[in-house]
């Protein structure tokens, strides 16, 4: 077992930046090459117009978890070992409520709203000073909402953990819902493509 | 079956595909990561109570007097600390090197640092990695120092107590210290570093695992 590399010392500080920067262009090309560089497809998700965004998303976890579980089986990841953070789970609902708000009003999330600005979209650059300004702020008001940050602390929790399963289990229960959540966002992309027919039919006649 | 698989396109092939590695994934459960162990809390607190755990500073001393060599001696400490001085038939390793080692099946190791901290803990790890005969030296090498290297008569001792203390003075002055009466002791001497009245048997034949690095974020 020789991985995740940085943890058994096969490379330093100073080069793991440079494979967190190699990582970033791969990371930026992908999401710009599936089109999350376009505020109309990332916003178009909540009215259930195109469903891109859920299933790119599924894709990309499903693939990482089936290939961690199958490396991590054949003993060439630790997965004790991969790093992530601790749970607060009310602060944590709350910040994701933000987020979806502000990915709704905005059209981005961080990462796709600096994939925007690379590409000079001039929205995602005031989107991009937005998130600035919001780091900006919650640095300087952290004291005063710093006991309802560090509220509700669960520790450092899994899924398998937390439900008393095998990741086994978990791993095949994801896969399920991933697969469902798939053909259930084609069939509504669909319906809602058949209503936008329909409707402009209306419209002309 | 046959004809249904060259008729999915290529997303549907994912998703058969992903299906059939998740099913397998359940039937694996967990991954075995070699590193959770499981620990009889139980028995754990039963050495603990029972002080089966502990080897006595004067039970070593009379092993390697009498050259009983039928066990391990492991020095915790620091590689200074061990060669400014460290008890005869004792080998330095740290103690992440004491975990990572395949040790020889039952074979006896006795674990000593300056106190008792860093020995008990790496006791427990061993324990919990199954090694059953591991033992820690009871006070460490400060109970070494105060009992066989330099032991003390108190001024107004019995005469058994008397007695003991001349085993003790020859103990001490076997393994290169001396003994202090109440009146002459002072602060601790300087412990020079001190020849070793027996030699070290050959080092342990062990393996080294490969060493990995915990480390956050």
């Amino acid at each position: 077992m020789n991985s995740p590399f940085y943890k058994f010392d096969l490379f330093g500080d100073e080069f793991s930046l440079i494979i967190a920067f190699l990582i970033g262009i791969a990371f930026g090309f992908a999401l710009e090459r599936g089109g999350f560089g376009n505020a109309r497809i990332l916003a178009a998700q909540f009215y259930f117009t195109k469903m891109q965004m859920f299933k790119v998303m599924f894709t990309a976890i499903v693939t990482a978890m089936l290939g961690l579980f199958y490396l991590s089986w054949a003993g060439l990841v630790d997965l004790d070992l991969v790093y992530f953070g601790d749970t607060y789970i009310v602060p944590q609902i709350v910040g994701g409520l933000i987020l979806g708000c502000g990915l709704i009003i905005g059209g981005y999330c961080p990462g796709t709203s600096i994939v925007s600005s690379a590409t000079g979209r001039i929205d995602g650059m005031l989107f991009l000073a937005g998130i600035f300004f919001g780091i900006f702020a919650f640095g300087e008001s952290f004291p005063l909402i710093s006991d309802f940050y560090y509220s509700t602390p669960m520790g450092h929790v899994t899924l398998p953990h937390l439900f008393g399963v095998s990741y086994g289990i978990v791993v095949f229960v994801v896969v399920i819902i991933a697969v469902g959540g798939f053909i259930g966002a084609e069939w509504i992309e669909k319906r809602m493509a058949e209503r936008s027919g329909a409707d402009n039919e209306e419209v002309v006649s | 079956m046959k004809r249904l698989f060259p008729s999915m396109n290529g997303q549907q092939k994912l998703m058969a595909l992903a299906i059939a590695l998740g099913v397998i994934a359940a039937f694996i459960g967990t991954p075995d990561n070699h590193h959770s162990v499981k620990l009889d809390m139980s028995e754990l607190a039963r050495e603990i109570t029972d002080g089966h755990s502990t080897i006595q500073v004067k039970d070593l001393a009379d092993w390697i007097i009498k050259g009983k060599y039928d066990y391990g001696l492991i020095d915790l400490r620091t590689e200074k600390a061990y060669l400014e001085y460290s008890i005869p038939t004792s080998e330095n390793i740290s103690p992440s090197h004491v975990i990572d080692t395949e040790w020889m099946e039952n074979e006896k190791l006795i674990l000593y640092a300056e106190d008792g901290t860093t020995a008990a803990q790496t006791w427990a790890l061993l324990k919990a990695t199954g090694h059953k005969n591991v033992y820690v030296l009871s006070g460490g090498m400060k109970e070494w120092k105060d009992n066989i290297l330099f032991p003390v008569l108190a001024d107004h001792s019995s005469t058994v107590q008397k007695t003991e203390f001349e085993k003790s003075k020859e103990v001490a002055k076997y393994f290169g210290g001396h003994a202090q009466t109440g009146s002459t002791t002072q602060m601790m001497p300087e412990l020079q570093v001190l020849k070793s009245p027996v030699k070290r048997k050959p080092p342990m034949q062990t393996k080294t695992r490969k060493k990995k690095k915990r480390e956050g974020c």
